[in-house]
């Protein structure tokens, strides 16, 4: 089943941003709490990036640490292998307190964020043989994101 | 089984309480190491999934707490990190953790070293054995109630007290604790041995009978030995063995069997021998009165550095508000009263 999926979303886009097969292992083969998950991705993962933004930009070693260690923990568990680089290299800035390098960064941790946000409906689609829509929650799953995170934060 | 998983990233803690959940687990979570410390003490958590990095408290600092805590049954910790460094499992073991897991976690792997958690805590049945050993022993007499399980409390809180204090010995490790915690009840497992007449007797000994009742320090270490000559690296048999020989020794050399002086007495048995007076003093007896708290206290300062260590008698000051919650809560009285007559009547 992980296999087939993986084709199938292989077919749609050359170089997935994160591993379906690995993140619907995680998620112990449950389709619909996958979907969950990545709904709720989804819907935090432009406030995570702002403000790690702007803990970085205010200079704020400690939060920044934090925030950038968490998103690397998303992306770990998404098994998006370009997005946790990034944040793995922003937190390790934080740490050590260098964190007007990490800046520069920021629109890398963007992009990578804004393919696995923009990935998400294409696997919700993909899922929906594996899982009934989902009640309550599939309000909270945008089927094509609204606005790109790039977009979204331009000029800042 | 009851699982605890410690994140402070909701995205990680529902990622691994679904996975739990999947394998059967009963799942509590937190948030931080302050929240995850209170429900392993209010919830008999067994086993803990734990992130290194937290706020307020780390993971590595929690799995320190719960091992200083020593709760009634083993803690069985993984942290799950992403530093998968030889120096980082070092500190993470160091800690107190069982095993560490590398984030984001593996399924496969997550289900199998659940597994060995499993095994390791299915291990503990021992202490169970011990204590029902304990208890079979102390079921010939009529006299002590809940003498093992105030015993056990009295020794653990004896040695935490200890481990707190200035320069404490370097024996007094998180093991000790709990080893001391685990064998204390075998202190007069060697009664066993020791003909009704005497272990029954409803008054005060005479000086045979006293001779034939003190033979039971002896009895029970023999009994141990001989268990510790099968597994002669068993930790556990070598505390208790010593706790059974040495518990009536005294620290100016007057004790028995052996009329051990000093730190020649091995320190469990000193802590054991605090443990057992103090609670022989406050318990009721059928040719004494039970003591209130502070005339024991006082012969416990009249007896330090002569029946007892001066260090352990200081550790019973400093924790003897705990010594009088821990009377209170294993006090039943009418249980006792029962189990004194039922017994009284098989004699007569």
């Amino acid at each position: 089943m992980f296999v087939l999926l993986a084709d199938s979303l292989r077919i749609m886009q050359p170089v997935p941003p994160f591993i379906v097969a690995d993140l619907l292992k995680r998620c112990m083969g449950n389709a619909q709490f996958m979907q969950r998950t990545l709904a709720k991705f989804q819907s935090r993962a432009g406030d995570d990036v702002e403000r790690l933004h702007h803990s970085i930009a205010s200079g704020d070693a400690v939060e920044a640490t934090r925030l950038a260690h968490s998103i690397k923990g998303i992306a770990a568990n998404l098994s998006a292998t370009g997005m946790m680089n990034v944040a793995d290299e922003i937190e390790r800035l934080s740490r050590a307190s260098c964190v007007a390098d990490a800046l520069p960064l920021m629109a890398s941790l963007r992009t990578e964020v804004d393919r696995c946000v923009a990935f998400v409906p294409i696997v919700i689609t993909s899922l929906e043989p594996l899982a009934p829509p989902l009640e309550g929650d599939a309000s909270q799953v945008q089927r094509t994101p609204a606005v790109s995170l790039s977009e979204a934060s331009c000029g800042r | 089984m009851r699982a605890l998983i410690v994140d402070d990233d909701e995205f990680s803690l529902d990622m691994l309480h679904n996975a739990m959940h999947a394998l059967g687990y009963e799942v509590l979570t937190a948030r931080n190491g302050c929240e995850a410390l209170r429900l392993v003490r209010e919830h008999h958590v067994r086993l803990v999934v734990t992130d290194w990095e937290m706020p307020e408290m780390s993971g590595l600092e929690f799995c320190r707490q719960i091992r200083l805590d020593d709760p009634d049954g083993y803690v069985y910790t993984i942290i799950l990190t992403g530093r998968d460094q030889p120096e980082h499992k070092i500190a993470g073991l160091e800690a107190g953790a069982d095993d560490l897991l590398t984030k984001p976690f593996n399924p496969a792997e997550l289900t199998v070293r659940l597994k060995v958690a499993e095994r390791i805590l299915a291990l503990e049945t021992r202490d169970v054995a011990l204590f029902a050993l304990a208890k079979l022993a102390e079921s010939r007499d009529p006299e002590t109630g809940a003498h093992l399980e105030r015993v056990q409390a009295y020794a653990r809180l004896l040695a935490q007290t200890l481990s707190a204090m200035p320069s404490p010995s370097p024996e007094i490790t998180p093991e000790f604790i709990r080893l001391i915690h685990q064998t204390s009840p075998l202190h007069d497992i060697g009664k066993v041995g020791i003909p009704d007449a005497v272990l029954l007797k409803p008054g005060k000994l005479n000086a045979q009978e006293f001779a034939i009742m003190k033979t039971h320090a002896e009895l029970g270490a023999s009994t141990l030995s001989a268990a510790l000559d099968r597994f002669p690296h068993a930790r556990f048999l070598q505390i208790g063995r010593d706790i059974a020989l040495t518990h009536h020794e005294k620290f100016d050399g007057k004790g028995y069997p052996r009329g051990l002086v000093g730190e020649n007495i091995p320190l469990c048995g000193r802590i054991v021998a605090v443990a057992d007076v103090y609670d022989a003093l406050t318990s009721r007896r059928v040719y004494k009165p039970a003591l209130p708290h502070d005339e024991a206290r006082a012969i416990l300062i009249e007896q330090s550095g002569q029946h007892f260590d001066p260090r352990i008698v200081d550790a019973f000051l400093k924790s003897e508000h705990a010594f009088v919650e821990v009377r209170a809560r294993l006090t039943n009285d009418e249980v006792e009263d029962q189990a004194r007559q039922a017994s009284f009547r098989k004699v007569a």
